[in-house]
């Protein structure tokens, strides 16, 4: 079991100069005050750089690590940083130095190639080669396992994945349960028996074909295990290939979340400049139909006197115009009544015409005559340029009320424009504003193409998982038909080099078989105790008597179980860190790897009540546990009082300056 | 090679298929073989060799199981 007994820091973060902190070699508690900004994450960061190597910022992993060096040390001429831990491991005593260091012959740093790092691991007073120091730090404290270690609320919270399925995240969690729950040893053991396993096969299938009576079947035998081989070799390349993909999943949700706001400020930006474009080019158009409408414009303003003047020609080529139609008539009738005189006939009822009726028929015809005397020269010529005059007018006049009609519409619907292209404007400056602001220089293409890449990488998954399904199924045949081949040659062949072959490989295939079988019973067994020793860290950190207990799911998620039975659904922030706590500590209790629990200001949104039950449960949980917190996070006395005898150290980090913390 | 303690439950469970299932493997075989893979997790080449050999080793030795 891991334990800290000691940390040493030089010009780490704030903590300038050399500074320890004795962990003591005592199981029990550590609390460190220290408010925001005086280095409690620093802290757990210094265990992370102390054991991996890494430092993690809030947005990742820090890449250029001499900024982690102490400001004050840095313009004192001190560059870089050391952390020295000091613990024991299963009876080994270790003390591993990592420093981040100029060059020789550097005294004053223009870059990161300006440092070297140095590691050293004695392992009970000897230095350790290379090779034995990764080996054992590996061994020892395994960083994909370091999130049941060192923790903070932050990281409470994403257990709540693995209440999912396929999730990256919950996948990548459920991949650390297991490893540090050793499931590991017994899956790599199945893979690599079987790999042995396929060796004896080959002996024997090479001592069947030896064997005068089974030359064929050894044969046949050969080529299934080939078969088979090849099968699981593409098995294994698509399983590597969706590891690749998984962990490439995961890094794009990490980057779309980081660029979440960012990519909605980029998406609504475009969106709104594809407006102001759509807007503009219809404002456009606008503008040019009412400088079309406005060029006849002019014809609305005469509209009353043409109307006038259109009123007085019609009345007089109205005048005329019956004037040439009496006429017309006229002629028609005198012409009538001359044809009766000539024939001494009615043209119309065909009687004779006497001798009075002829006379009276003449005086007519003078009187018609005389009176529908029809249109003069010059009246025929005023009638004729009435008439051009009338068609003149009416085409001036045509359409003229609907362009005013028209123009009314369209300046109506200009001024909108307007409007939307001047808010457009304004919303696209604050969106640049803001992407200029918090963009951080990002290159907008490869903000916009993560999500684009994202759902490309999860049909990939979608597609090598149903390939890999299909591998299996062709694979669990040809294992049949292999199964049913080796039944009968083992009926058949009766030489002495098959039998001892056979006897090699069956004692292959039942430590095959035990690891294999060894592996789901484990896994079973893990998830009841898992589940078993959560629920009894859930019932004491809860204290709530309607909840009994906790329900493990496949991906090690656990679900809240009301006293009625029921599951208990979208359970609170404070409720998931209370649940992630006791899968910690369950895991804690149930894993071959065990060490200490180091957690930054777990407490969140936890009311007094459960940051007691927390307090009070620590010892339990394990071995050896570091409680940083903030003063006021959780009162001192309830601490004191819920950890007793337990409380082994308590530090306090006290600001000497802003940019150097003493631990006191 | 020592049993590290905290690998008890997991040495348990194979144990407990062995002794059930498989009588005829003998308990240290399986319990060198789970040792190699757990010091090895970080070294998945060497934990497949060490495995091997020591499979070897023992077939070599006793010829495998009993006809």
């Amino acid at each position: 079991m891991l334990h800290f007994d000691k940390m040493t820091l030089r010009d780490f973060g704030p903590y300038k100069g050399e500074q320890t902190i004795d962990f003591s070699d005592r199981s029990g508690v550590s609390i460190i005050w220290g408010n925001n900004g005086r280095g409690k994450t620093t802290l757990l960061n210094a265990l992370r750089y102390g054991l991996f190597g890494v430092i993690q910022r809030r947005n990742g992993i820090l890449k250029n690590l001499s900024e982690m060096g102490n400001k004050e040390a840095v313009q004192e001429g001190r560059y870089g940083f050391t952390v020295i831990l000091d613990m024991t491991n299963d009876g080994d005593t270790y003390k591993l130095t990592r420093q981040l260091k100029l060059r020789p012959g550097i005294v004053k740093p223009s870059g990161e190639e300006d440092y070297e790092k140095v590691l050293f691991l004695e392992r009970d007073g000897s230095i350790l080669s290379p090779e034995d120091r990764n080996h054992e730090l590996n061994v020892i404290m395994p960083e994909q396992v370091a999130r049941f270690f060192l923790f903070d609320a932050e990281l409470l919270q994403e257990y709540e994945e693995l209440l999912e399925t396929n999730t990256s995240d919950g996948e990548q969690i459920k991949n650390s349960i297991e490893k540090i729950l050793g499931v590991p040893v017994l899956q790599n053991g199945v893979v690599d028996v079987e790999d042995c396993l396929s060796n004896y096969e080959k002996q024997k299938s090479r001592a069947a074909r030896a064997d005068d009576k089974t030359v064929q079947l050894g044969q046949e035998m050969e080529n299934l295990t080939a078969n088979i081989e090849e099968h699981q070799n593409i098995i294994k390349e698509k399983q590597a290939e969706l590891s690749d993909l998984i962990r490439k999943k995961s890094v794009l949700e990490g980057r779309m979340a980081d660029t979440d706001k960012l990519r909605n400020w980029i998406v609504q930006r475009n969106e709104a400049q594809k407006s102001q474009e759509k807007h503009e080019d219809e404002l456009e158009t606008v503008q040019s139909k009412i400088r079309d409408l406005m060029k006849n414009a002019w014809r609305g303003m005469l509209l009353t006197t043409v109307r006038d003047l259109r009123e007085k020609i019609e009345a007089e080529e109205y005048a005329l115009d019956a004037k040439k139609q009496k006429r017309t008539v006229a002629d028609r009738f005198i012409m009538e009544m001359k044809k009766a005189i000539s024939e001494r006939t009615c043209p119309i009822c065909g009687q004779e015409v006497s001798g009075d009726i002829v006379e009276h028929l003449r005086a007519k015809i003078n009187e018609s005559t005389n009176e529908y005397v029809g249109l003069s020269e010059e009246e025929r010529q005023r009638l004729y340029d009435l008439q051009n005059q009338m068609l003149a007018i009416r085409q001036l006049s045509a359409d003229v009320s609907d362009v005013r009609q028209g123009v009314a519409h369209l300046e109506n619907r200009r001024d909108e424009l307007q409007i939307a292209i001047s808010e457009c404007r304004q919303q696209i400056e604050e969106l640049h504003d803001n992407i200029k602001r918090y963009g951080e220089d990002a290159e907008e293409a490869d903000v916009l193409s993560i999500s684009r890449e994202h759902s490309d990488v999860e049909q990939t998954i979608r597609d090598v998982r149903r390939g890999i399904e299909d591998e299996n199924k062709k694979l669990t045949e040809l294992k049949m038909n292999k199964e049913r081949v080796a039944a009968t040659i083992d009926k058949m062949a009766g030489g002495t080099d098959y039998r001892l072959a056979s006897r090699k490989y069956e004692l292959c295939e039942h430590v095959f078989r035990i690891f294999e079988k060894s592996k789901t019973r484990y896994r079973e067994r893990l998830k009841e105790n898992v589940e078993k020793d959560a629920t009894a860290l859930f019932v004491q950190l809860t204290g709530d008597k309607d909840y009994i207990g906790l329900k493990i799911n496949d991906n090690y998620g656990l679900e809240i179980i009301h006293k009625s039975g029921r599951t208990v659904p979208s359970r609170s922030s404070g409720y998931e860190h209370i649940v992630a706590l006791s899968l910690i500590g369950a895991l804690h209790k149930n894993a071959p790897l065990r060490g200490p629990i180091i957690m930054d200001s777990p407490f969140g949104r936890l009311d007094p009540t459960h940051k007691a039950n927390i307090v009070r449960t620590l010892p339990g949980m394990a071995e050896q546990s570091m409680l940083l917190a903030y003063i006021g996070e959780i009162d001192e006395q309830v601490a004191r009082f819920e950890l007793g005898s337990h409380l082994i150290h308590e530090y306090k980090l006290e600001r000497v300056s802003s940019m150097h913390t003493e631990i006191v | 090679m020592t049993t590290r303690q905290s690998l008890n439950e997991l040495l348990a469970v194979l144990e407990e298929i062995r002794s059930n299932d498989y009588p005829d493997v003998p308990k240290e075989l399986i319990e060198k073989i789970a040792m190699s893979q757990y010091d090895n997790q970080d070294a998945r080449n060497k934990a497949r060799s060490e495995t091997m050999s020591i499979l070897a080793d023992y077939v070599n030795r006793t010829g495998g199981l009993e006809a």
